[in-house]
């Protein structure tokens, strides 16, 4: 059976009377399915979840900086325990599986699940509704909804009303892109091999460059990242990394005026 | 101010008569108020809904710490050394678990999802009386 993994965070939502996620102790919820949270140093994942005879336990990993980023962590988790639960189970989580890409059904459905629990469809909208896109806004939504700022720019691919693309990088190769349906440029195959030379991504990886918050949209080229179609013209974009130094990871983010 | 406080106790009374044998007008004294009563309906059933989640956290916490606490102290460290003893363990426990990522982990990892594994079976048990 397929179970709607956005429908099952907004019925959660519902019967649990929650209207303001961002106030939400993510391991109440967990407790309320019948799991314990504990915080421990985990060596190569940021989450675990072990379920036994219907009851779990989530590990967190203590060494993550930021309560935005547990907070997914642990959205994830229960994500798992609610859609792929069973009898018996256990999910170890690393940055790849908690960054939406090719790891298999069950993490994007955690991940889908979790984004929709931490920001649900309607209030994301209405945050977003007539508002310039620039990394200040996703800074503010990433605020008004308590999560990290990784997450928010993948809920705004889904939601947000201009069109952006990410380039997600790991030690310098590109692993994975993913746009909004609006962003009609071309995307040459570049998976797994080296990101542009001039782009912002590659200043932090040759250079070890990061640009500080005034400064984070950078000038770059439309082909940059894209490939120029015959009759396109090579028109200035923006490009903003979100960059994660613990796992040599950068997100670029990407639009135009 | 007796006879005042009658009064009123004998309004609120006739209003819940009132009230209860035509709903109608409840909602139509509402909405003389500037109330609408739909809304303010579902935003007492959210308020119920809440109570009663933030109720059973209360007491699901309690309860699950205490097994918790518990199965911990009874656990004791798993006696194999190598990590494909620990998987193997760990596969003989739960044939059925469902592995994930479980081969890229470390010995270290691999002997915490063992004792957890383990917590949660004493847990089922102390929940059950089968052991105290």
């Amino acid at each position: 059976m397929t179970i709607n993994k956005a429908q099952a965070a907004k019925e959660l939502l519902k019967n649990c009377g929650i209207d303001n996620p961002a106030k939400l102790d993510i391991a109440d919820l967990i407790v309320y399915h019948n799991g314990i949270v504990q915080e421990v140093s985990l060596e190569n994942c940021d989450g675990r979840m072990v379920m036994k005879n219907g009851k779990s336990i989530v590990s967190l990993n203590s060494n993550i900086e930021f309560p935005q980023k547990k907070r997914f962590v642990l959205a994830h988790e229960l994500g798992h325990i609610i859609l792929h639960g069973g009898e018996e189970a256990t999910f170890s989580d690393d940055y790849a599986t908690l960054e939406a890409y090719k790891n298999g059904p069950q993490e994007i459905e955690a991940n889908e699940f979790a984004s929709e629990l931490l920001m649900p469809e309607p209030l994301y909208k209405e945050a977003c509704f007539k508002k310039k896109f620039s990394p200040d806004l996703l800074r503010e939504l990433s605020e008004k909804f308590n999560t990290s700022i990784t997450s928010t720019t993948y809920r705004y691919i889904e939601l947000g009303n201009h069109p952006i693309c990410v380039f997600y990088s790991k030690d310098g190769k590109l692993i994975y892109w993913k746009k909004s349906e609006e962003f009609r440029y071309w995307i040459p195959d570049r998976n797994k091999l080296n990101i542009p030379s001039d782009s912002v991504a590659n200043e932090f990886y040759t250079h070890g460059r990061i640009y500080r918050k005034e400064e984070s949209a950078q000038e770059i080229f439309k082909s940059t990242w894209f490939e120029l179609g015959e009759y396109d013209r090579d028109t200035p974009m923006f490009e903003y990394c979100i960059i994660t130094p613990r796992y040599n990871t950068v997100l670029s983010v990407i639009w135009e005026k | 101010m007796a006879a005042k406080k009658i009064n009123i106790d004998k309004l609120i009374d006739s209003y819940m008569e009132l009230g209860s044998a035509n709903p109608d007008i409840l909602n139509d004294m509402l909405k003389e108020q500037g109330y609408d009563p739909s809304d303010l309906e579902m935003r007492g059933i959210q308020k119920v809904r809440k109570l009663l989640f933030t109720q059973q956290v209360a007491l699901k916490k309690a309860n699950l710490f205490n097994l918790y606490n518990r199965a911990i102290e009874m656990v004791k460290a798993a006696s194999s050394n190598s990590k494909e003893a620990i998987l193997d363990m760990l596969k003989r426990k739960s044939p059925s678990l469902q592995f994930r990522n479980l081969e890229k982990l470390d010995e270290e990892n691999l002997r915490q999802i063992l004792n957890e594994t383990e917590v949660l079976e004493l847990i089922d048990k102390l929940e059950k009386g089968e052991i105290k």
